[in-house]
């Protein structure tokens, strides 16, 4: 189980987000949503508060995509390979003056590192990093490592399931739990699904990970995809050599899927009795299906197993996408009247 | 290296280089630079990775080597017509003293691939340069041989004259399992093979030696005498051979040194059968630092880091891949998520794990060896990095990579017609799949030294996402799956002492 998913500073911070508002409710004798007991200033209050969270829950997502697309801010900082070099070799002699034991304290080396990267002109896209040295004369270790500016998406996902919860809460506390209006009924029935199939969603993938994995015996998913697609061509280009018929026959074959192994000795022996001299050819290739069913069956299974764990964006992210649209619409609409 | 390049007297005109054909003093006219360093310029650092071969043209060099505790040594000075960088150039292991022109110096350099070019085709060159090694570095060269490791250079010179070069061509055996063995071989460049027959009595791969690794300790302990494995050269390859007599000659009034050796001797023989090495008297070498560095110099412990996937944590999403495409404008993946698989029985961590086919920046990289155009080289730093313009898509560096890592991109010049790709490198159904197209030749910068050569496309591997601020594979994994690290550190935990979590947990 990843449990790294669920240790985060995070996870106090919406705490506390929302214990808070409950507990002001509570204290202050106001009901949740509309009602005879509502408060104009809470429901503002918590209004605001799931809009804040919905927006730093879909920066994620932005995130996310926009690394995946090559489109992240922070590849403008790139260096050039002699930029480096010079700070490499900087932080080379840095080492080599800490060694001689010119230079005892974190502190002092890590302020002499940040001296080198700044006038390497690489201090945007390396820090230094001083360490404990495992040997005993060498106290301290110092060595670059890329300054990650943005944080890890990683962080960024911790970030998202927080909040991505917390809004749940509020978004409860806001509507009442069972808002008057048809559109707020359907805004909060859909933050219902999000908030679910979200919580649904990082159960999954602290555990799936763990499932795949122990049913991946002789091949891995990647390894079985390869492999698949390798055996599709090597099967293709086979068949190529026949002329269209018996090519068509083969299709019949279909790689292998919904056919049984009896039906598929038929249409073989069809093929051989049609080319009594290709015997070895239509042997072969009728091996290489046989492979390619196998792997094709080892991939969907472990397909399915990746499945288990991965389906629930299927409704999760068009929700979310619906949510954040019927949320615009729900701010915009009370905005303005 | 500060420096600046400047014309300067002809090279030729040096005794070492004299005896050149035709071919190599074009070579050498064509590819050799002189450089200027003002005195006082420290242009190698001790540690630092170079394969450099330096000639004083003027001025005066001076070598220091600095010993753990800070304890600095002049190690040797040249002049005019003297040279040093022999024992870098040939192995390309890191620098052992730092060299400083005490002087104003013009130096000739010649990089790594030239000096290989004229070693291995230059009788008489190689054999100055043999003969000036064997009085100056092979005493201080010595002590990179486990056995010999510590012991001082005075008492290793008393060695010098025993010490036999030999040169293997590729594919030739040097020494066979099961034979008597009676000398610790050193490899000076180049690499072996090391196999083993197994109970069936079939030829097993268990390893690889390259350059400052050695073999034959187990000549040294009585009654024990024999080969334990069979040796053959991967490429040409140069050794050093050093009769156990000798060694037991030289130190032979000297039982303590003896005792010391045989102990040694004992650790590394155990270590290279798989033997748990607490079975064995070995006193004060017991899991100190020198056995340490005896294993990395044995190579029973590879240098550099991996890609290693957290597999439970891993969801399998890909933003690992698609983020790497993503920072290189070839759109080529440097990394693979089919790597080898380590189960959490199998390792230190105790999780299991994937470690991703990106490149380790090996100990003992099988790419450098492998490419014979100077396209692969290790920078000042340690790591493996390819130099685009000198490489020709010849695929020997994709061969010649154990862990599968490199990849082949279409040539960057769009007018070039030979597309090629990583898939027709893939044994029997490469060509199947990815059939080999023409070639156009291509300009003389980008050739080797003196080979016709098309250039068929261009190696890539993992750079580190060099002069990004990230390596985009770490920092887009949604998960916290994906982290680097040291393949000690997943193997030998132990026996290094590090921290058990070291796969990075985001806060
Ligand atoms: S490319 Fe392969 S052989 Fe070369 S350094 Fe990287 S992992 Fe090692
Ligand atoms: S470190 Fe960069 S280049 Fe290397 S595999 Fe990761 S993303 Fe690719
Ligand atoms: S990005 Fe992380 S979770 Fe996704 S496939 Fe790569 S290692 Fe696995």
């Amino acid at each position: 189980m990843n449990t790294t998913l669920f240790r985060s500073r995070h996870s106090l911070i919406a705490s506390i987000i929302v214990v808070g508002l409950f507990v002001g409710a509570q204290m202050g004798g106001i009901s949740f949503g509309r009602g005879p007991y509502s408060d104009r200033t809470f429901i503002l209050l918590s209004g605001w508060t799931a809009l804040v969270m919905l927006v730093v829950v879909a920066a994620y997502v932005l995130r996310k995509y926009a690394h995946r697309g090559g489109y992240s801010p922070e590849r403008a900082f790139k260096v050039d390979h002699a930029s480096i070099e010079k700070a490499e070799n900087g932080i080379h002699r840095l080492q080599q003056r800490i060694d001689s034991g010119a230079l005892k304290t974190p502190a002092l080396i890590g302020s002499e590192a940040r001296k080198i990267l700044k006038n390497a002109g690489v201090q945007r896209v390396n820090r230094a990093l001083v360490e404990p040295g495992s040997g005993g004369e060498q106290a301290w270790t110092v060595r670059m490592v890329p300054t990650e500016p943005l944080g890890r998406v990683a962080r960024w996902m911790h970030v998202h399931v927080f909040y991505g919860t917390a809004f749940g809460a509020v978004l409860l506390m806001h509507s009442g739990f069972i808002p008057g209006s048809a559109f707020g009924q359907a805004l909060a029935g859909l933050g219902y699904i999000v908030f679910i199939t979200g919580l649904i969603g990082i159960f999954l993938w602290a555990r799936g990970p763990r499932w795949l994995t122990a049913r991946e015996h002789d091949l891995s998913i990647e390894e079985a995809s390869a492999l698949h697609a390798s055996l599709g061509r090597k099967r293709a280009e086979a068949i190529s050599v026949f002329s269209p018929q018996v090519a068509a026959r083969f299709d019949q074959l279909g790689g292998g899927l919904g056919v049984s192994a009896s039906q598929q000795q038929v249409i073989i022996d069809g093929i051989h009795d049609q080319l009594p001299d290709r015997r070895v050819d239509i042997q072969d290739l009728g091996a290489l299906i046989t492979q390619e069913m196998l792997v094709r069956r080892e991939l969907r299974a472990l397909q399915r197993v990746r499945a288990s764990f991965m389906a629930w964006r299927i409704i999760h992210i068009p929700a979310a996408l619906l949510l954040t649209g019927m949320v615009a619409v729900h701010v915009v609409s009370i905005w303005k009247f | 290296m500060d420096s600046s390049e400047v014309q300067a007297p002809s090279l030729l005109e040096l005794p070492l280089f004299s005896k050149l054909t035709k071919r190599h003093q074009a070579s050498l006219a064509k590819f050799a630079q002189h450089r200027v360093f003002p005195a006082g310029t420290d242009f190698i650092r001790q540690g630092e990775y170079t394969s450099d071969f330096f000639i004083v043209v003027s001025g005066i060099v001076t070598a220091y080597r600095t010993e753990k505790g800070g304890k600095t040594e002049i190690l040797d000075q040249f002049t005019g017509g003297e040279w040093f960088g022999e024992l870098s150039a040939l192995s390309n292991q890191p620098a052992m003293a730092r060299y400083k022109a005490d002087l104003p110096c013009v130096l000739a350099v010649l990089d790594g691939a030239l000096f290989k070019e004229l070693y291995s085709f230059a009788p008489d060159f190689k054999k100055q340069v043999d003969q000036i090694y064997r009085e100056r570095s092979l005493a201080q060269h010595l002590r990179v041989v486990p056995l010999l490791k510590g012991l001082d250079k005075g008492l290793l010179s008393t060695l010098r004259e025993a010490a036999r070069f030999e040169s293997h061509p590729k594919d030739s055996v040097i020494a066979v399992q099961g034979e008597r063995a009676s000398e610790v071989v050193l490899v000076r460049s180049g690499g072996l093979s090391k196999t083993r027959k197994n109970v069936e009595g079939a030829e097993e791969l268990v390893g690889y030696l390259m350059a400052n690794s050695s073999f034959g300790e187990w000549a040294f302990l009585d009654g024990e005498g024999d080969w334990k494995s069979t040796y053959k050269a991967l490429v040409p390859t140069e050794t050093l051979a050093l009769p156990i007599a000798s060694i037991q000659e030289a130190f032979a009034g000297q039982p303590e040194i003896i005792d010391r050796l045989r102990k040694t001797a004992r650790l590394i023989a155990a270590e290279d059968q798989g033997i748990d090495t607490s079975l064995y008297d070995v006193g004060d070498l017991q899991a100190t630092d020198e056995q340490l560095e005896i294993m990395v110099h044995s190579e029973s412990i590879k240098g550099g880091e991996a890609l290693v996937i957290d597999l439970e944590k891993c969801v399998r999403c890909n933003a690992c891949v698609e983020s790497c495409v993503a920072v290189h404008e070839d759109g080529v993946p440097r990394l693979s998520k089919k790597g080898k698989r380590v189960s959490a029985e199998g390792n230190a961590l105790g999780k299991e794990l994937s470690l991703t086919t990106s490149c380790y920046s090996c100990e003992a990289p099988g790419c450098m060896m492998s490419c014979t155009y100077g396209a692969i080289r290790r920078d000042s730093h340690g790591l493996i990095r390819f130099v685009w313009d000198n490489c020709v898509g010849c695929a020997e560096c994709v061969k010649g990579c154990p862990y599968d890592v490199i990849r082949l991109t279409a040539p960057p010049d769009p007018e070039v017609a030979a597309a090629t790709s990583w898939v027709s490198s893939l044994p029997l159904i490469g060509n199947l799949l990815a059939p080999p197209q023409e070639s156009v030749p291509v300009p003389e910068a980008d050739r080797g030294y003196h080979r016709e050569q098309v250039v068929k496309g261009k190696a890539v591997k993992c750079d580190r996402c060099e002069g990004l601020p990230f390596e985009a594979c770490v920092y887009n994994c949604p998960c916290g799956a994906i982290e680097r690290m040291s393949p000690a550190l997943i193997f030998d935990q132990s026996l290094l002492g590090m921290a058990t979590n070291h796969i990075e947990e985001p806060q």
